[in-house]
């Protein structure tokens, strides 16, 4: 095995413990917390044209 | 354009010692020549003075005299340096050229195994072979020596000789030109020379990276992947198969373990009726309780009632104990109408928003809800009932359901995880790519330099 591999191996643990993690501790970057923004007025509508 | 190996079927190997070093000097320029190879040497070109003698007649005939200044060879004429388990003299040097690319060919002696050459194409060495049968037909369009099958690389291309210097078993000159059709398998190179109405096979097997210069002393030469040679294998292609077998498995890995992390568990509901256009509503729903630790919370609404027309939930998750609190909104919205291309609907009643990492203990969850009426809607959707939510004709409202969960997994942590651990397996994908892509160059067209491979 060569040491890109090696090193790429370590990497792919990392990333595999650090989810183990982020499962364990319910995290994510992509969670919608947060309220809703200062500006908002209240309106929405549809997009459709 | 390839690395090319001359000339016709050399004599058989001749029984081995004596190899002793015959000087003599050259009629052009008095300098000492060596013949190392007497017997069957039939060229000798001095290295002084480059003039072509004839090593068959006693008193060395000049045969052509050189017309340019004398280079010298990297490696020196006489090196002697073990190459594959033989130990090789070098007796002979030739520079050709494709008229596009040149390269050097050494021609080795070795009593015992007879010629064999040197190449060099400026970045890596083979040692080249003539070969004692002919190859027969295998793979598709390909021959097969041995067993192994090689494929045709490009068209029959014209060599031909533009310096030598050295002695050879031929007569070789300054301007000889030959017909060379290449076939490749990865490390390997089968050159067929027509030339002077015979035909000769030679098999080039490429040295490893400081093989030859480590054997004959020269400088090593820098490791780059820019104008890889026809029969050199991909420096990425064992890494790309580790890549992918390594990706892969952290891949399986990392799903079994979103598997193991388990599903969502209900830990409370409640519903409420929002008047459309009124005033805002606060629905509390106590006492949600998540267990030590750090958990990941969902709060989904249900509105599927809706018709051209939103509900605004704003959400407040507040400890009972900290009265500290994690805010969140959503908007349930739901929206159809008809226009000329025919019905159209928009919008998700159902939206959900998820909490990250909240600490275990007793909550509270305050959920603000206020409706609004679509007053752009050009028709609307009667419900199933045939009242327009059930309103009744005064005020019209919404029933909302809020239910909360804990537990479960967040599909974007996978996703990323997942272009996290394939992006080095593409990157090395490409690399590969990049490298046949230039190794091709000369049958294809294209010439593409601007990716340059490591030192590994």
């Amino acid at each position: 095995m060569s040491r890109h591999s090696l090193i790429y191996g370590l990497f792919c643990l990392g990333v595999v413990m650090l989810s183990v993690f982020a499962i364990r501790d319910g995290y994510s970057p992509f969670a919608s917390a947060g309220a809703r923004g200062p500006m908002f007025f209240g309106s929405s509508g549809p997009t459709h044209k | 354009m390839t690395d090319a190996v001359t000339s016709p079927a050399p004599p058989s190997p001749p029984a081995p010692p004596p190899s002793s070093v015959r000087p003599v000097n050259c009629p052009n320029c008095g300098g000492t020549v060596n013949i190392r190879v007497a017997g069957t040497t039939v060229n000798v070109i001095c290295e002084h003075c480059g003039s072509t003698l004839d090593a068959t007649s006693p008193d060395l005939q000049v045969i052509a005299k050189a017309d340019s200044a004398l280079r010298r060879p990297q490696i020196a004429l006489g090196s002697r340096a073990p190459l594959r388990g033989t130990t090789w003299e070098v007796v002979g040097y030739m520079e050709r050229t494709d008229t596009e690319v040149s390269w050097g060919e050494y021609l080795l002696f070795n009593p015992y195994e007879g010629y064999a050459f040197l190449v060099d194409d400026g970045r890596r060495f083979s040692l080249g072979r003539l070969l004692d049968r002919l190859p027969k037909s295998g793979g598709l369009y390909g021959l097969a020596v041995d067993d192994t099958n090689f494929s045709p690389f490009g068209v029959p291309y014209g060599v031909q000789v533009t310096f030598v210097v050295g002695e050879f078993y031929w007569r070789v000159a300054v301007g000889e030109a030959v017909r060379e059709t290449d076939y490749v398998t990865p490390g390997t190179m089968l050159a067929c020379e027509d030339g002077q109405g015979e035909r000769t096979w030679t098999r080039l097997d490429l040295l490893d990276w400081g093989e030859a210069e480590s054997a004959f002393g020269i400088p090593n030469r820098r490791r780059n992947y820019d104008r890889p040679a026809p029969h050199e294998p991909s420096p990425y292609k064992a890494r790309l198969f580790e890549a992918w077998v390594i990706g892969g498995i952290a891949a399986v890995t990392l799903f079994l373990v979103s598997g193991m992390a388990g599903s969502q568990q209900r830990i409370a509901s409640a519903n409420a009726d929002v008047v459309l256009d009124g005033a805002e509503k606060t629905l509390v729903i106590k006492d949600v309780v998540l267990p030590p630790g750090n958990s990941r919370v969902a709060i989904d609404a249900d509105a599927s009632t809706l018709d051209n027309s939103w509900v605004d939930l704003d959400y407040s998750l507040t400890d009972q104990k900290t009265q500290d609190s994690v805010d969140s909104y959503g908007t349930a919205e739901r929206y159809s109408g008809y226009d000329s291309d025919g019905s159209w609907s928009e919008g998700d009643p159902r939206p959900d928003v998820t909490l990250s990492s909240i600490p275990g203990g007793r909550y509270d969850l305050v959920v603000t809800l206020s409706a609004h009426k679509w007053t752009g809607a050009s028709s609307y959707t009667p419900t199933a009932s045939g009242d327009f939510f059930g309103g009744g004709g005064g005020q019209q409202s919404v029933p909302v359901t809020v239910t909360v969960d804990r537990g479960g997994i967040f599909g974007g942590n996978i996703l990323l995880g997942l272009l996290v651990i394939l992006a080095w397996p593409v990157i090395v994908l490409f690399q590969h790519l990049g490298f046949e892509k230039r190794r091709k160059a000369p049958i294809t067209g294209s010439d593409d330099d601007d990716d340059s491979g490591d030192d590994e």
